[in-house]
């Protein structure tokens, strides 16, 4: 329940949290053999622009760290190497960089295998061992890595905090297992490991600005749930069961649902129509008990003498696995067995990267598919009366049956100044609904909505506002050309083919 | 060298610290209040500079030239009022007072601004000159026109029957005009008042409901509400706002205030007569050929009406309003006033109707022309899908609260149950739109867009109480309410007569989320005391008589 009803989720993109590494100190490190598989890494990144679609950034160069693990692979963040147009990776003591390709990218664990070609990079690298489990509160950690851009490896030192779940500020939608250091953790840190008895349990990768001696890494059943994956040459991400459940402590609500015992299940209060649990669970089931452990009425199991969430079973898993429930429908408990997959999400609203961002352009007016690049774009303007609806459409798209029939809300996002569109500038920031009596669905209705005119009108009409934009049919045609010159882009339209989108 | 002190001068040249001065210039204070009794050898030489700015400052020379005596027609008004807590209804913020002005306008009579007294608790009228207080009621206050009239209360003691006697109603200028100059009074702290120059520079319809804003660029600052000025000494306009940047003042014209006097002595009480649609200007030449209104240049589309409107019953999306009540609109939504020029329909609308009257309104629609008749109504505020609620007017008039009464609520199990407002929304400060549940932002911005029976409102879960009854539920706030007890609701009235016809809440529907929240039945009695003397709440419920 809680993460369809926080509505403030996506407030996030407003307070990005900053990606961050660890402080240096002791020379330690030597003896232990680790300066060895500790890399840096350099980059070059191009981010797209969602004012501008047709054209990136600027690009712009910066650096992470990485490890060497086993089969000649570089772990690090996949934040670390998003958008980047070229990769560089340079072991502590080695004397040149050596080009490095992305092998495997997890946007939503934020992980990264890099590969590089030259076998010389690896000569006498010791690859890092992945630790057998989450280290205790109280231990002590150390985190390698290059923080602050440094050319020398950095160490820092510090101690388990907590180990919860947090949003991973990468994708800005996925939550997973975190462990909390108490160390300060600086940019550039990003993607080098944290060690426990000499091996790895994390990945350093976010920060929180304006905390102190805060430090995030991603832990290790994160870390082995992307290995795993991506051991059959293909990176899925988890899978999305798709269901927000509420807590079940209060007796009333216990009662009402008819649910035996008092410290029992969690139930169901939507189910995701792009989920892997829809049409399998329903609303109002409330879970017992997940592969045969028994969820207690605050959503936890025992498990091994610990209590976890059991979400984090669920995170365990890899798709095309099953997960079995015991479930509380009608007053019966019935064994219920989900298959696990990650459906295309067109309305997960997760950070694309990678991705040229899509646009179509008629008569100097540029539509453009809802996004979450597209929401960070528009920034303040959120704030206005005429933009809100945007944060609204993007919130509530499924709890609320926004999407009737779309896989993508299609924007009108902005006006190219020209005396054919002259008179177009309210219509901006609206959700297009048909256009010449053809409903538009996503970006790729767009082309034949607009080749077939409605008496010489282009008539576009929007949702939440009966009034339509016109155009002249024949006056836009010969517009276009003449927009296309004057604000220097190369091509009128880009629009992925479907199922591309993610 | 100043050649005005006051006494808040006084008071911040002790803060900047003189030692010597000190005692000294606090008897200046008394001196001033007390008439020249104090021997003022004893002064210090520095003393004796600021001595001089207040001998001034006393009626004497440096006041310019005396003016008709307004002492007699502008009043002084204090108003002390308190606001309920917008996101607690049953908590009421401590008093404050603020100060404005009203200009006496008839016998017993007088008129300020519906934002002064609004939520008024007390309202004293005070003689500039005698100090004299009289104790005035609200005789009518309307938020939209901005306009309220007081009358002296009946309990005054002589003196203040004496002091009413006296006052001297001031009569209203036939009209304004742009360029007009008029005469702004101020009333100094010294009881004196000061009069300056100001220029009509605008004449102007705002899209609100407030039909017509004088703009007058003015010589000095205009501090308080309710500021009158003059033209040719008849009451020109009082004032609503004032733009230190600019150096303009916001005023009502004398043509509103006018209606607005009128209206209120003859009751009921009217109010400014509203149409109930939005439209769009029609300049793009392409949309004009779309929809067939080539032949004439004006016109402006209809895009929405408001249920339970005039409008709703006649007009609908798409169409082209050419000329309203026999004047043509052109197509940017301005017509040309007889006397005050290019304006905005909005005041051919309100300005010069009272609700009640049918106006005929010349369309097109389907590219035929034809005459609809549209009746105007007043808009209430309490009819609105989301009303706004910050401004209790009296009984029947367009605020959606009585003076001093809350919103209505409900606490059961420590679940907080009330509908919707704006003044709830904007209460979680400048940046409401990105820190409120977006979904009940959308509603509010776009209300006009749900199709729905007058009466309709969005009822919450405003917040959750904890205690041991709605443990599991805490976390809720701001949640819109879709039923009660498995029954649908569309407003608070629905949600109390469920309640009660159950004997009370036992579950709550939460749109987009399933599984209902219930309430323990047996529990919910000591449950309610229990949170009612917790969270020392006076009244659990507050339920309008209807």
């Amino acid at each position: 329940m809680q993460a369809i009803l926080r509505y403030g989720i996506l407030l996030v993109i407003t307070w990005v949290a900053v990606t961050v590494g660890l402080n240096a100190q002791a020379a330690w490190l030597g003896k232990h053999g680790f300066r060895e598989s500790v890399v840096k890494v350099y980059t070059t990144i191009q981010r797209e622009d969602y004012a501008w679609p047709w054209q990136p950034a600027a690009p712009s160069s910066a650096s992470g760290s990485g490890f060497i693990i086993g089969k000649k692979r570089i772990l690090t963040n996949a934040h670390v190497v998003s958008d980047a147009r070229f990769i560089e990776v340079q072991r502590e003591g080695q004397s040149r960089r050596y080009p490095a390709e992305v092998a495997f990218i997890g946007h939503d664990c934020d992980l990264a295998v890099l590969t590089v070609r030259d076998p010389e990079f690896y000569a006498e690298a010791v690859p890092m061992e992945l630790g057998d489990g989450l280290p205790d509160l109280n231990e002590e950690v150390i985190a390698l890595g290059y923080p602050m851009g440094g050319e020398r490896l950095s160490l820092t030192k510090g101690v388990v905090s907590r180990i919860d779940y947090q949003l991973y500020t990468h994708s800005q939608v996925d939550s997973h297992l975190v462990i909390q250091v108490d160390a300060a953790i600086n940019p550039g840190n990003s993607g080098g490991p944290v060690l426990f008895k000499g091996r790895v349990v994390g990945v350093a990768f976010q920060g929180i600005p304006n905390a102190q001696n805060l430090g995030y890494a991603i832990p290790l059943p994160v870390i082995r749930h992307f290995l795993t994956d991506i051991e059959d040459g293909v990176y899925d991400g988890y899978p999305e069961p798709g269901i927000s459940h509420m807590e079940t402590p209060n007796p009333a609500m216990r009662r009402n649902l008819g649910l035996p015992g008092n410290d029992t299940g969690v139930v169901i209060s939507f189910i995701d129509p792009f989920g892997c649990a829809i049409g399998i669970l329903q609303t109002n089931d409330t879970l017992l008990a997940i592969d045969g452990h028994a969820i207690a009425s605050d959503g936890t199991v025992r498990l091994d003498g610990q209590t976890i969430e059991y979400v984090e079973l669920l995170e365990r898993k890899q798709c095309g696995e099953t997960v079995a429930f015991k479930v509380w429908r009608n007053g019966q408990a019935l064994d219920i067995s989900v298959p696990l997959a990650n459906r295309n999400d067109p309305f997960a609203f997760r950070y694309a990267y990678e991705r040229r961002p899509e646009y179509f352009i008629m008569g100097g007016l540029v539509f453009a598919p809802l996004s979450r690049g597209l929401l960070m774009a528009a920034g303040g303007e959120l704030n206005q009366w005429y933009a809100h609806h945007l944060l609204y459409y993007a919130t509530f798209a499924k709890v609320d049956g926004l999407i009737s029939g779309r896989d993508q809300f299609v924007v009108l996002r902005n006006r190219l100044a020209h005396p054919v569109n002259a008179y177009d500038e309210p219509y901006l920031n609206k959700i297009v609904r048909e256009i010449n009596g053809l409903p538009i669905r996503n970006m790729q209705d767009l082309p034949s909505a607009f080749s077939n005119p409605t008496n010489g009108f282009h008539v576009i009409r929007f949702l939440d506002d009966p009034d339509p934009l016109i155009l002249d049919a024949t006056e836009t045609a010969n517009a276009d050309p003449v927009i296309q010159r004057r604000y220097n882009i190369p091509e009128i339209s880009h629009i992925e083919p479907a199922g591309v989108r993610k | 060298m100043r050649n005005v002190l006051k006494i808040a001068d006084i008071k911040s040249a002790l803060h900047v610290g003189i030692p010597n001065v000190e005692p000294v210039l606090y008897r200046l204070c008394i001196l001033h209040f007390h008439g020249l009794r104090m021997p003022l050898m004893k002064l210090t030489a520095c003393s004796i500079v600021l001595l001089t700015g207040l001998l001034f400052a006393l009626p004497g020379p440096t006041v310019a030239a005396p003016a008709p005596d307004y002492d007699a027609s502008v009043v002084e008004i204090t108003v002390t009022y308190q606001d309920y807590d917008p996101q607690i209804p049953w908590r009421k913020k401590a008093s404050a007072r603020r100060q404005g002005y009203g200009v006496v306008i008839s016998a017993g009579q007088v008129l300020t601004t519906e934002d002064l007294v609004r939520n008024q608790t007390q309202v004293e009228l005070r003689r500039a000159k005698s100090g004299a207080k009289l104790a005035a009621t609200v005789l009518e206050a309307d938020d939209q026109l901005n306009t309220a009239l007081l009358t002296f209360s009946n309990s005054v003691t002589a003196n203040a029957v004496a002091a009413a006697n006296a006052l001297l109603p001031m009569s209203l200028a036939d009209t304004i005009r742009r360029d007009d100059r008029l005469t702004i009074v101020k009333l100094e702290k010294t009881g004196e008042f000061q009069t300056s120059e100001g220029r009509v520079v605008e004449l102007s319809a705002s899209a609100s409901p407030r039909p017509l804003a004088l703009k007058v660029l003015t010589q000095s600052s205009i501090d308080g509400n309710g500021t009158p000025a003059l033209l040719n000494g008849q009451l020109a306009g009082i004032s609503v706002a004032y733009d230190k940047k600019t150096q303009t003042g916001l005023f009502i014209p004398c043509t509103t205030l006018r209606r607005f006097i009128t209206d209120a002595n003859s009751p009921p009480y009217k109010g400014l007569a509203w149409a109930g649609f939005q439209f769009e200007p029609l300049l793009d030449p392409v949309k004009r050929r779309y929809l067939g209104v080539t032949e004439t240049n004006g016109g402006i589309v209809v895009t929405k009406t408001t249920p339970g409107s005039g409008a709703a019953e006649v007009l609908q999306a798409g169409d082209v309003i050419t000329a309203w009540d026999g004047i043509p609109i052109d197509a940017q939504g301005y017509y040309t006033d007889t006397d005050f020029g290019r304006l905005r329909l909005a005041y051919l609308i309100g300005g010069r109707r009272a609700a009640g009257d049918s106006v005929p309104v010349a369309i097109v629609r389907d590219r035929k022309p034809r005459t609809v008749q549209v009746l105007l109504k007043r808009q209430r505020d309490r009819d609105e899908f989301i009303p706004e609620a910050i401004s209790p007017g009296r009984p029947g008039s367009a605020g959606a609260l009585r003076p001093g009464e809350s919103v209505e609520y409900l606490v059961e199990g420590g679940l907080v149950l009330r509908e919707l407002t704006g003044n709830y929304l904007r209460a979680s400060g400048e940046n409401w739109k990105l820190q409120m549940n977006p979904r009940l932002v959308y509603y509010y911005l776009h209300q006009d867009k749900f199709a729905r029976q007058p009466g309709d409102h969005v009822v919450l879960l405003s917040m959750v109480l904890p205690d041991s009854i709605n443990i599991g539920y805490q976390e809720f706030h701001d949640q819109a309410v879709t039923a009660v007890n498995g029954q649908p609701i569309r407003n608070m009235a629905d949600v109390f007569r469920v309640v009660d016809s159950a004997g009370g809440l036992r579950r709550v529907t939460l749109l987009g989320c399933a599984v209902d929240l219930a309430l323990d039945k047996a529990a919910l009695t000591e449950a309610n005391r229990r949170i009612a003397e917790q969270y020392r709440i006076p009244r659990l419920r507050y339920q309008k008589e209807r």
